[in-house]
């Protein structure tokens, strides 16, 4: 069979990248780089733990699903009749992995030897699920405890408390992996129902990169999917208000010193608008308060930040934040000169200097991505859904202005609608 | 010679060790000051290179040097200290754009080897002969946050109190950052003087991995280095302990999960052949997916989310933890020790044993892939004055037998237990 096959190139970095559409109706992308040892596989689903409320034909209703059953789907997709997926990566030494986020599912390995075995095992084990009531039973004691460990840690819980004050309704504010209550509703019939709607090859992509050769990624593609069948999904719409729950929320825990998030909520747009949008918040932080501005220094020197603070644009299908993490003893503190200085930007605009320090620092993360196999094969992943070209990340960042910048951030983001989440020893 | 450690003497105890590679878009240096790790030293070292990272002579304002790192495309100046079995490493590093994907066709390269050695070499000090005042106050406050924060993640936290039960007093036992009795005592004195011995005395350890000419770094370094007043101090290697006494500990915390961890001696593996042997074992016991701990532990007693096992070659200890509910402690534990002991009586199959070295291999192709990586790989041999390629790596890793996994496995003695439990503390 002889697909085509488009080629996309960047004269900036000098890659290319190829796509083709398979006749399966999975989309395939491929990064062959010159050079290196590794391969990096991703397939994955735009299926996350948001998909809480779902109808799978134009005249049925919408079904309510088990909070953190993507996660556990996840989890149960690795085995299947004869033998764990694990078990099967085994004989190739691959070093398999899988995770779910709010928006989406991947399956991913990368080795250095015997990839056509492996990528026939990716998409084979993850195009055949295999759940019976024993198995499914099985992962609660697993699963419910890597939520016991996320319940232990304050990373997690600092953010999770921030997602609650900022969204009313938007599941985004659901813990990835559910509740030890939710997950104990989950049956494999109901795993079943769930990998019928979503795991459906339209709603796919398989992205691969670095060290292999392109015929035979396709020809394990041909070997091992089948013609998906046509596929309807509408996901019910929050209707999530610009403003938030609450400005500040706060938990004890054993820490050391107290544990910051800051959240700034967004005007969604489309998921499209969202990403391309992305570029230009980080932009903006940048300029906000990156270790050159005259902002950090203050904080910093006032000894109310230190070099754990850091920043980021939190970014998906329906949800778009900004974020600023750190330690501090005074948090309230930091989150009113934050407030302030963005408000100062917004309405000055931002200086000259300050901005090519945020362009260029914006610029240099992204080209150098794309140094790394793992670094390639997750941005055409995370482009995919959203239906962005990879190589257009690093234009939007070479083209903005301060002006753009300014103009995007002003209509999407209000200093007001943003809270802070405190994590106390 | 592409992809080859070359490594040259360039002063008293100075190497420039280079990795030249054309696939990478960013180059790294790393200036790395070697240093036997001591309990009365460990402490203010750990602050040199955060107080270096603050400024030089040739850029005093923090702010300013931000900008400029900024302007290099987002360059990265990472500045900590590591420590590897009996040494300390105090590292400052900078990763840059290279010279080819510059815009204005700037010398990237020399520009961020003289900034790179002027921050280790040329600080800013006052007319006093001291650091920055405040920069002392802040980083000295910073440290004492950084020391006291392996309380926010319980696993860092758990392991590190199991270690201190084993390694009372061996160098192995000193921690990282140090003490915060001993932060305290810091004055501008003792940290001028640190400074001042430490460049004096220590090994000099210069790492360029990129595409750039390291021969541009070398010069800058070559010429530096030579107006050094060096009296580098040689020491003697500490010699392992084959076994200690049996140490238990438990701890009481306000949590949800317990924390198990159990270290072993593994009778002080001295030839490269007994510690490729101790790694291998620990693969196939609890380092891979489909390892001892893994497939029983977790997936047969669906007891913990992870269960990994870790050899250490610098202290030649094994390190074992897991996440579990409080009632399974005695459980988990005694699984854990019979998993050692069935691995012991060879109650392994041929196919495990392959599979566990085809997955190390596997990792070991990839170790050229990433710019960190590379430095990773070749710092350590020259750390441990043992340096070896990938490639090398690999043919000792294949020609480990059964019987030497098994006669490792028995020689392995169980010397700490710790357990970080639930309730009021």
């Amino acid at each position: 069979m002889s697909l085509e096959m488009k080629k996309i190139e960047s004269k900036r970095l000098g890659d290319c990248y190829y796509k083709v559409e398979h006749p399966s109706g999975l989309t395939i992308l491929m990064a062959p780089m010159k050079g290196f040892s590794t391969a990096y596989a991703m397939f994955g689903t735009a299926y996350g733990s948001i998909d809480t409320c779902i109808k799978t034909a134009e005249n049925g209703e919408f079904r309510k699903l088990p909070e953190g059953i993507a996660h556990y789907l996840e989890h149960k997709l690795f085995e299947s009749e004869e033998c764990s997926a694990f078990g099967r990566y085994a004989k190739t030494g691959a070093n398999a992995n899988a995770f779910t986020a709010f928006d989406r599912t991947a399956y991913l390995f990368a080795c250095s030897d015997k990839f056509e075995e492996s990528i026939e095992i990716l998409l084979d084990f993850v195009t055949h699920p295999y759940f019976t009531p024993e198995t499914v039973a099985k992962e609660q004691g697993i699963i419910g405890q890597e939520i016991r460990m996320y319940d232990d840690s304050a990373d997690w819980r600092v953010l999770f408390n921030l997602l609650g004050a900022l969204y009313h309704k938007n599941p985004v504010k659901i813990d990835i992996a559910g509740t030890v209550e939710s997950i104990a509703e989950i049956t494999s019939d109901l795993l079943y129902d769930c990998y019928n709607t979503f795991y459906n090859l339209h709603n796919m992509v398989l992205t691969v990169a670095g060290n292999f050769d392109m015929d035979s990624v396709l020809k394990a593609a041909d070997k091992v999917l089948k013609p998906a069948e046509e596929f309807y999904l509408e996901r019910a719409v929050c209707d999530e208000p610009d403003e938030v729950v609450q400005n500040y929320v706060e938990q004890h825990l054993p820490v050391s010193v107290p544990m910051f998030n800051i959240g700034f909520k967004g005007k969604t747009g489309t998921e499209a608008e969202n990403f391309r949008g992305s570029i230009l918040d980080e932009i903006f932080v940048g300029a906000l308060c990156d270790d050159y501005t005259k902002v950090y220094r203050e904080l910093y020197d006032e000894g109310i930040i230190n070099a754990t603070f850091g920043s980021e644009v939190f970014c998906g299908r329906d949800y778009i934040s900004i974020f600023l993490s750190g330690e501090s003893r005074e948090p309230e503190k930091v989150y009113n000169r934050l407030k302030e200085e963005f408000e100062h930007l917004l309405e000055h605009g931002i200086p000259k200097d300050v901005f090519a320090c945020a362009q260029r620092s914006v610029y240099g993360h992204y080209m150098r991505s794309s140094e790394r196999v793992t670094g390639v094969a997750t941005t055409l992943f995370n482009c995919h859904f959203p239906g962005v070209d990879m190589y257009e990340l690093l234009e939007i960042a070479a083209n903005a202005t301060p002006e753009s910048v300014i103009e995007r951030v002003k209509s999407t983001y209000c200093a007001e609608n943003s809270a802070l989440s405190v994590i106390k020893p | 010679m592409q992809g080859k450690l070359v490594r040259k003497k360039i002063g008293e105890s100075a190497f420039m060790n280079s990795v030249t590679e054309p696939k990478f878009k960013s180059d790294r240096i790393s200036l790395c000051l070697v240093t036997p790790i001591e309990k009365e030293t460990a402490t203010v070292n750990a602050l040199v290179p955060f107080v270096l990272r603050k400024g030089c002579k040739s850029c005093p304002d923090f702010t300013k040097l931000n900008q400029k790192l900024a302007e290099m495309y987002g360059a990265i100046l990472d500045a900590d200290v590591a420590k590897h079995g009996d040494k300390q490493i105090i590292e400052v590093s900078i990763q840059f754009t290279d010279d080819r994907y510059a815009i204005g066709g700037e010398n990237m390269t020399e520009t961020a080897a003289k900034l790179l050695s002027d921050l280790v070499f040329e600080p800013n000090f006052d007319e006093n002969g001291h650091f920055p005042e405040i920069d002392l106050e802040l980083e000295r406050e910073f440290l004492i946050d950084t020391i006291e924060s392996d309380l926010n993640d319980k696993r860092v936290y758990a392991i590190g109190k199991a270690l201190g039960l084993v390694f009372e007093n061996e160098p192995f036992g000193v921690k990282r950052y140090g003490y915060v009795e001993d932060a305290k005592a810091i004055t501008a004195d003792s940290l001028s003087e640190t400074w001042k011995n430490l460049v004096e005395t220590s090994r000099i350890e210069i790492f360029f991995a990129g595409p750039g000419d390291s021969g541009i770094a070398e010069k800058v370094f070559e010429k530096r280095i030579s107006a050094l007043e060096r009296k580098p101090v040689s020491s003697e290697p500490f010699e392992i302990v084959d076994y200690s006494p049996f140490k238990e500990a438990e701890e009481t915390m306000n949590i949800v999960q317990g924390k198990l961890v159990m270290v072993f001696r593994m009778g002080a593996p001295k030839t490269e052949k007994e510690k490729n042997a101790a790694r291998v074992l620990s693969a196939l016991y609890g380092g891979t997916a489909f390892s001892k701990l893994f497939m029983n532990v977790r997936e047969k007693m669906s007891l913990c989310y992870y269960a990994d096992s870790h050899f250490e070659r610098g202290s030649g200890i094994m390190i074992v933890d897991c996440g579990i509910e409080f009632e399974n402690r005695e459980k988990a534990q005694k699984e854990i020790i019979n998993q050692l002991e069935l691995v012991a009586k060879g109650e392994f199959t041929d196919e495990e044993f392959a599979d566990t070295k085809g997955a190390i291999l596997n990792s070991l192709g990839s170790v050229g892939d990433t710019l960190y990586s590379v430095e990773g790989w070749y710092m350590s041999g020259i750390v441990e004055e043992n340096i070896i390629t990938p490639e090398e790596d690999k043919k000792a890793i294949e020609a480990v037998t059964k019987e030497e996994v098994m006669k490792a496995a028995e020689k392995a003695k169980l010397a700490a237990v710790f357990f970080l439990k639930g309730g009021e503390n």
